[in-house]
């Protein structure tokens, strides 16, 4: 008895503990219980030619990435400063692939050419290119009809050279600088149908002190007194600023340069992205069907203008804008090219597939710095 | 303590059976609530899944449907000269609800109707060279591919269907129960041409509507979704999946049973039998509380049970404190009138003296009652057996009842068989109180008539013998009913009719417990109205088997207990802390003509022993400091004291306490109140013994005998003949009341003439029976009213004869009384034993 009255102030409470952690073990057991494991967070990966660091291309691409994943709360892995040639590009995809990505958007046009096997050998990974040259089955083309933002600034060319010709600073004439050349040549035509446009090829993306030499060259050999660019540095912007020229930025802000600085083209990627991910999201990705964004989603636009652009050539530019929102489209018939051929025939438009990858020519108007 | 664990007990388990149904309740709503849950996200899951699969045969056909148009824009644009006629032909062969259109980036028709570009959302994308699907509720769903030429997009033709073909041709109807209609993404309109009311009214009700609101959500970052929607039309499944390659969605909606079906029936199953096990898990628990609460409180009861036996043992001590603390206080009061008595001639303030008495008596009684009841009740109760005599035992219970029957007026008769063994082992004590109780109730409850007290006995083998108390009364007796509760405690009998009988109702449940004790039995025979005998037999060793009365020499049955002790020089020293106790044992001794020598302590006591040699020491044993046997212990190693017999007071009367101290030393002890007959027996004993100074001497007879009944004068009235006494004796008695009213009459109406013929009368009679006591005040009377005649008597003369009369009247009344019963003990007498009661 003298035991049992020694052990009984003991009994209940461990008796009421072991009751009470067995009904909370049950409760968590219950509430726990996952009877479908939640599909695993899709990853973004995204491999980049440039620092990431380095406004332009690099930098603004990335930002707009950054800013989609976070609309839709994927984790984004990045890696830049990847050469588009030498197989490295299939390294940083081995590693993405490997660190969970399943999204791996490849922000260069010459990555799905270096990586195309590597690519087809990954079917269960989706990928991003903005080359319309490679095609696999989970290859995604998706582009930005950047040519438009060309059409507005050529308008503004246009109305703003006095000498008539206005210089054009580009890597090389494959598609894509073809399609903003002939598109920004048929704005500054738009405006002023007796300019001339004259495109020097630099033969990189990035090469500063050809562009340097090209721009200088344009405006002091051919008389340029506006020019364009089409390259991933700002080399020619600067060029313009010593010169005393006016320019049209491309993916530059405006910050620290002088009123010749008339106007910049921008890409909203991160509206571009942000389209990509839903529609990946969705299944709705197609190899076969290109997406291709322009000034009427927003992607394509203008950064603010220079004092310098007068209040007659905003509103010409705001009209072709509104152009395009009514899908009006810029490669609209006729059209010649360079050589004097007949490209397109009035009453007809140059099919979306046609400037995508048979883009080859330049147009009428367009002159070749030798 | 335990009182409250009790009431504390039946609230907790209830508490915990109540805490413990209702966690099981809430884990069963739980499981229950979780199971649907996973029931349903699961099946919202399959039916997500499901509906891309219903998705995928959509979009094959209108892949096919796109592919066909694809070629007709391909052979269109291939030979351009047969174009026109074969796009005529394709118009007339179409089916009802579908039309299409060939037209020009400009808008205008090259065949069939305008359409205007913007009708549908993706229809734009068509003049820049892509094909198109595009749905708008209520306007249908196109089909638009644009005609190439060189890279250049020419013109557009388009198939459009209406809503109400779409089902149809498109399969929206071949899925079972679910309802399927397209819808375009983030469009809330409907296609409310084909839709029924019925489909519209589900479509339109609220909780409906906000469960599509709740698909396109998830539409929006997800290839298909389902949510489980429970409206006012029952429970539904909506669905919705996103149809690639256009801008609009599938939805749908299935009900609750076509999906669930069987599988809820399923799932019933496994609740009901979960329900069940957690309802025998529930009982089992119970089970086991109760179980548990059970053996808690067994556990209690022991411990309640061991306090009880410790309790029973503080209850006789406490008993002893209360027995001491009463009997203290009575003993004074006991005293103090017994010195009254003593004192005084005054016949009333000794007719209030005996009443006094008879109170105290009864109150001892009452109080020896209770403690004996209670006393036996305990653990400590012991019969106590060894040899004793069986005369002093039959003598004291006469002694102690007879004169109570003799003063109601009752005839005693004792009829003891001469055969019984002289000397038996038993407790002599607890028989002797059988005795005395059965006798002292059948003198209570009997009016008139007799009591008698038979003792025999029967041989029950060599050495034991079966000892028979009978005690047969002429009294009220008992219903036979009554008989059951007659040894019950506090039971009185007809207390209505009893009332005027004093006595707690305990001394025949003592008396019953007593014989039990004994392995006794105790029978009751009554008959209601006429008397009642009870009997009882007690096995009894046999010590000595000589017969009581043999050999001649046989031993006087009515011992005088009550001698007078007388022993002078005898020192007694008498010690008590209370101080009237001291002075009535004083004068309680005082006709002992012993020195006695009283003190207040132990301390004293000492002292006194120290100073001189005593005969003998009555010591209290209750006192404070120095207590009796502490007082004994240190008074032994005294010179004058190692063999000093000495005795103790105490009020605790039990056997066990007897024992105590008698181990301790002392060489008796006296109970209290102290009575002075047993004190001076007592002293007798132990004075005797140590001086032989003393005698014992005749005692007059006490207060009863003061009629003064002298058969000898009675028989020399009668000429020597006992049969005319006895004739004269009866006749006494039968006229005694008569007279007696006589006389009252002549004394309340002042009579003194007549009343002085009526005792002139009564002084020949008593004579002539014997009556001296009688006579004598009768004389008085006669003396006294004779004077009251008198012509001349001074008023002071005449106070004083009255007084006298006064003084005298009721003592004579009483004197009458008191000769007639014991002439009528005499006449009623057996010659036999008349002897033996009258050794006189």
């Amino acid at each position: 008895m003298s035991d049992s009255r020694f052990i009984k102030p003991l009994r209940w409470p461990l008796f009421s503990l072991t009751a009470v952690a067995m009904i909370i073990a049950i409760l968590s057991v219950i509430l726990m219980f996952e009877a479908f494991p939640k599909r695993p967070q899709p990853k973004v990966g995204f491999i980049v030619l440039g620092d990431i660091k380095e406004p332009g291309w690099n930098m603004s691409n990335y930002q707009g990435i950054e800013r989609a994943c976070e609309e839709f709360n994927l984790p984004l892995l990045v890696r830049d400063k990847v050469p588009d040639h030498g197989g490295k590009c299939s390294e940083a995809i081995h590693e993405l692939v490997n660190e969970g990505c399943s999204l791996i958007a490849l922000a260069s046009f010459g990555y799905a050419q270096d990586a195309k096997q590597t690519i087809a050998d990954l079917p269960k990974v989706t990928f991003l290119t903005n080359s319309a040259e490679v095609h696999l089955r989970n290859l995604m083309s998706n582009f930005v009809r950047m040519y438009e933002g060309r059409y507005l600034t050529g308008i503004i060319a246009g109305q703003q050279t006095k000498s008539g010709v206005v210089g054009y600073v580009a890597a090389m004439p494959n598609e894509e600088v073809n399609r903003g050349l002939n598109a920004f040549t048929l704005g500054v035509l738009r405006a002023n149908p007796q300019a001339r446009v004259i495109v020097a090829w630099t033969g990189s993306w990035q090469d500063p002190a050809k562009e340097t030499e090209n721009a200088r060259r344009l405006v002091r050999e051919k008389g340029a007194d506006v020019l364009a660019y089409h390259q991933d540095d700002a080399a020619v912007p600067d060029l313009a600023e010593a010169e005393g020229v006016d320019f049209i930025g491309y993916n530059v802000p405006l910050f620290g340069y002088s009123e010749h600085h008339l106007v910049s083209i921008l890409c909203r990627w991160d509206i571009f992205y942000s389209d990509v991910l839903r529609r990946f999201l969705r299944e709705e990705l197609d190899a076969d069907r290109i997406s291709w964004l322009g000034v009427d989603r927003g992607v394509v636009m203008l950064s603010t203008y220079s004092p310098r652009v007068d209040v007659e050539t905003r509103a010409v530019v705001e009209a072709a804008r509104m152009e395009f929102l009514r899908n009006e489209v810029v490669f609209s018939g006729p059209l010649r090219d360079s050589e004097g051929n007949v490209r397109c025939p009035a009453g007809e438009v140059i099919a979306d597939d046609t400037l995508l990858k048979k883009m080859d020519w330049q147009i009428e108007g367009v002159e070749i710095l030798d | 303590m335990t009182k409250s664990e009790n009431k504390m007990r039946l609230p907790r388990i209830i508490l915990e059976i109540v805490v413990l149904l209702l966690s099981l309740l809430a884990i069963g709503v739980l499981v229950q609530h979780r199971m649907n849950e996973l029931l349903h996200t699961s099946l919202e899951h399959s039916i997500a899944k499901t509906s891309k699969h219903i998705c995928g045969v959509v979009a094959e056909r209108m892949t096919r449907e796109l592919a066909m148009l694809r070629q007709t824009a391909e052979s269109l644009s291939s030979i351009p000269e047969e174009a026109d006629g074969k796009f005529i032909s394709m118009q007339r062969n179409l089916p009802t609800g579908v039309t299409i259109g060939w037209m020009r980036l400009d808008g205008s028709a090259i065949y069939g109707e305008a359409l205007w570009r913007e009708r549908f959302s993706d229809f734009p994308l068509v003049f820049r060279g892509n094909e198109v699907i595009s749905y708008r509720a209520g306007h249908g769903l196109i089909f638009a591919v644009p005609v190439l030429g060189h890279g250049n997009v020419q013109s557009v033709i388009w198939r459009l269907f209406d809503d109400t073909v779409l089902e149809d041709v498109f399969g929206l109807s071949e899925h079972g129960e679910a309802f399927l209609f397209l819808q375009e993404r983030n469009s809330y309109s409907l296609p409310r041409d084909i839709l029924s009311a019925e489909e519209l009214t589900f479509l339109e009700t609220p909780a409906i509507a906000d469960g599509y609101d709740t698909v396109r959500d998830q539409l929006a970052l997800q290839k298909s979704a389902a949510v489980l929607v429970d409206s006012s039309l029952g429970k539904h499944f909506l669905f919705g999946v996103n149809l690639a390659g256009s801008e609009c969605v599938i939805m749908g909606h299935l009900p609750y049973a076509a999906v669930v079906g069987d599988i809820s029936r399923i799932y019933d199953l496994l609740i009901k039998v979960g329900a069940l096990v957690l309802g025998l898990f529930a009982m089992v628990s119970i089970w086991l509380i109760v179980m548990h609460s059970r053996a808690e409180q067994n556990e209690i009861l022991s411990r309640e049970k061991s306090l009880h036996t410790e309790s029973m043992n503080s209850k006789s001590t406490f008993l002893a404190g209360v027995s001491h603390d009463i009997r203290t206080p009575i003993n004074v009061i006991m005293g103090m009138n017994e010195m009254i008595l003593r004192k005084t001639s005054d016949a009333e303030i000794i007719s209030y003296a005996h009443g006094a008495r008879r109170a105290g008596e009864s109150l001892i009684a009452l109080v020896d009652d209770v403690f004996d009841l209670t006393y036996m009740e305990s653990s400590g109760f012991r019969i106590t057996e060894k040899p004793y005599r069986t005369v002093s035992l039959i003598s004291d219970a006469v002694t102690m009842i007879k004169p109570e029957a003799i003063h109601k007026g009752l005839h005693f008769i004792l009829d003891v068989d001469r055969s019984l063994p002289r000397e038996l082992v038993g407790d002599c004590l607890r028989i002797q109180q059988i005795a005395v109780n059965l006798l002292s109730n059948a003198v209570k409850y009997t009016e008139k008539g007799h009591v008698t007290f038979r003792v025999a006995y029967e041989p029950l083998d060599r050495e034991r013998i079966t000892f028979i108390i009978e005690v047969r009364d002429t009294g009220i007796g008992i219903h036979e009913d009554d008989r059951s509760k007659l040894f019950h405690s506090f039971q009185r009998l007809d207390p209505m009719k009893n009332r005027h009988i004093d006595g707690t109702g305990l001394g025949l449940v003592i008396t019953s417990e007593l014989v039990q004790r004994m392995q006794g039995r105790i029978d009751v025979k009554s008959v209601y109205g006429q008397g009642s005998v009870f009997t009882v037999r007690l096995p009894q060793k046999i010590v000595d088997v000589e017969p009581i009365a043999s050999k001649g020499k046989r031993p006087p049955l009515f011992q005088k207990v009550t001698g007078s002790l007388e022993a002078e020089g005898a020192h007694v020293l008498v010690v008590d802390d209370n101080e009237l106790n001291l002075l009535l044992t004083r004068h309680l001794l005082e006709r002992t003509k012993m020195h006695v020598d009283t003190c207040l302590s132990g301390q004293e006591a000492l002292e006194k022993l120290a100073a001189k040699p005593y005969d003998v020491v009555l010591l209290d044993y209750m006192m404070p400091m120095l207590d009796g046997a502490e007082t004994l212990r240190r008074a032994r190693v005294l010179p004058n004291c190692r063999k000093t017999p000495f005795i103790a007071f105490t009020a605790d009367a039990t056997e066990e306490s007897r024992k105590r101290l008698l181990a301790e030393g002392f060489a008796d002890l006296l109970t209290k109140p102290v009575d002075g007959a047993k004190l001076e027996a007592m002293l007798a004993r132990f004075v005797s013994g140590a001086s032989g100074r003393t005698q014992l001497q005749p005692m007059h007879e006490p207060v009863l005998d003061e009629v003064e009944l002298d058969i000898s004068l009675g028989l020399d009235a009668s000429a020597g003949s006992r049969e005319i006494y006895q004739e004269l004796a009866s006749m006494f008695v039968k006229q005694n009341d008569e007279k007696k009213r006589a006389l009252e009459n002549a004394f309340l109406l002042k009579d003194w003439r007549e009343y002085a013929v009526l005792v002139h009368a009564l002084k020949s009679s008593a004579i002539s029976v014997g009556g001296r006591g009688l006579a004598r005040i009768v004389e008085k009377l006669e003396n006294a009213t004779r004077e009251l005649t008198q012509q001349n008597l001074s008023p002071e003369s005449e106070e004083t004869f009255l007084t006298s009369v006064y003084a005298h009247h009721e003592t004579l009344m009483r004197y009458c009384d008191e000769l007639a019963k014991r002439l009528t003990e005499f006449v009623d007498k057996d010659p036999s034993s008349r002897e033996n009661q009258n050794p006189e």
